[in-house]
């Protein structure tokens, strides 16, 4: 059981004051979202141009860039020619050279000097030897060796018994 | 000579048998009808000569009657709701023609708000599903004639604000209510009925009943104290309440007040209310 509030007086409308009130404060919240909306969208398309314009500046300063590094001049540096030799060096293996000289044991011939060219890839040496067909031999057996270096007779002397050799060597 | 001060509220008992007007606890007019034609012709005598500014109507069984709407399954909406409750009530009550409904849902100005707008079409806030509801009916013809007579039937500058318009056992009900224990049934004698309200009782295994009503039965017209009781002991036959269950209220018809028992100045009428029943 518990009490009831019965009541056939139907309940009183809100008043017309009211109503109004209501009214126009709804219409100035909707006022001021409208506005704040608006700026928001005019913001928002400036934004816009102004990423256009900064992508535009943009590509154009590439484009400057690209076109001032096909035009510059390119000046070597001063070491330029001393790199590239120890470059060229590099690919000389002397070990190997002093081997391919060292190896021939021929009777009659003895080696008086070595001179290698690292920027022609060659090498050459002045022998002393007693006679012709030892000199000969000499050169069949530098080429022989499996240096990679390929022997010719430059010069000989046949009466001092003096002879240049020149050996080529591959380039990898 | 009904001179009646427009600050202060008017209490009106309307009945077909009775028509009282008190101010506080001064009865400004009591008299005898015979029939609530002459009640409102009594009524509207009176407010056109006192000129009352608030006035809050009390009506008595037989004009407003309770009854009990059941769980009803399947309802989409409140007016959906009030329409089933207008043919059981009408049926309930015996009351005929069309009716005016009230029902025990939630009033408060969400709910009023949310019914303005239309959303309980949508989603009703009210739960309207698994449980049984109070209501009360009245007349239509009577509650636009109760208005005509209170309004002036049309004179410019005669009117009265009505508060309230209810039936005086809702009264009793909220005085028996605060009694401890609470009575099983309450029994409202007035002028022209007896209105009878069976509390729910508890279920199997649970202690405490759920708050509400069982059945809700009016019997009218009754005039004597001897038919009341005859009629309120054919109904308890008929029920497994016995007569001490039953707290019953007495609204006199005599002017004078009760002599043999303090009157309940909490309670509209008090001083012509008698209480009978265990623990009072």
């Amino acid at each position: 059981m518990k009490p009831l509030s019965i009541n056939f007086v139907p309940p009183k409308p809100f008043p017309i004051w009211a109503r109004v009130v209501v009214l126009l404060l709804l219409m100035v919240m909707c006022a001021y979202q409208g506005k704040r909306a608006y700026d928001l969208h005019v913001q928002l398309k400036q934004t816009e141009q102004e990423l256009i314009q900064a992508s535009a500046e943009l590509a154009q300063l590439e484009q400057q860039r690209q076109a001032a590094e096909k035009n510059q001049v390119k000046t070597p540096p001063p070491y330029l020619e001393d790199a590239l030799a120890v470059a060229q060096l590099a690919k000389l293996s002397m070990p190997d050279v002093l081997s391919a000289v060292e190896s021939p044991r021929v009777p009659g011939v003895r080696l008086t000097s070595l001179e290698a060219s690292a920027k022609d890839l060659s090498v050459r040496i002045d022998v002393e030897f007693d006679d012709q067909k030892a000199l000969l031999r000499y050169l069949d057996e530098l080429n022989a060796h499996r240096s990679g270096i390929r022997w010719q007779l430059v010069q000989a002397q046949f009466s001092e018994g003096h002879a240049s050799l020149l050996g080529m060597i591959k380039a990898d | 000579m009904w001179s009646v001060g427009n600050n202060k509220q008017v209490d009106i008992y309307l009945g077909s048998r009775a028509l009282w007007i008190t101010q506080g606890e001064q009865c400004l007019r009591h008299q005898h009808v015979g029939g609530f034609d002459e009640a409102l012709n009594a009524l509207h005598e009176w407010q056109s000569q006192a000129e009352p500014s608030k006035v809050r109507i009390w009506l008595s069984g037989g004009l407003c009657r309770p009854f009990v709407l059941p769980d009803v399954s399947g309802v989409k909406d409140v007016s959906e709701l009030k329409a089933i409750a207008q043919s059981i009530g009408t049926s309930q009550t015996g009351l005929e023609g069309v009716c005016d409904i009230w029902l025990d849902l939630p009033n408060t100005p969400l709910h009023r708000l949310w019914s303005a707008l239309g959303l309980d079409s949508i989603k009703p806030l009210w739960r309207l599903q698994g449980q049984a509801m109070m209501g009360a009916a009245i007349q239509s013809n009577t509650l636009s004639a109760l208005h005509s007579a209170l309004s002036g039937g049309g004179d410019v500058g005669i009117g009265a604000t009505v508060v309230s318009i209810a039936p005086w056992w809702a009264v009793a009900l909220r005085h028996a209510v605060k009694h401890s224990p609470k009575p099983k049934a309450l029994a409202i004698q007035d002028c022209d009925s007896l209105t009878v309200l069976v509390a729910n009782q508890p279920s199997d295994g649970a202690s405490k009943p759920q708050p509400g009503f069982a059945r809700a039965t009016t019997f009218s017209p009754v005039f004597d104290p001897s038919s009341v009781d005859a009629a309120l002991k054919r109904w308890l036959l008929s029920t497994d309440l016995a007569q001490e269950d039953v707290l019953q209220v007495r609204l006199h018809a005599d002017a004078r007040g009760l002599d043999e028992q303090p009157a309940d100045r909490g309670l509209v009428f008090g001083a012509h209310v008698q209480w009978i029943g265990e623990g009072l």
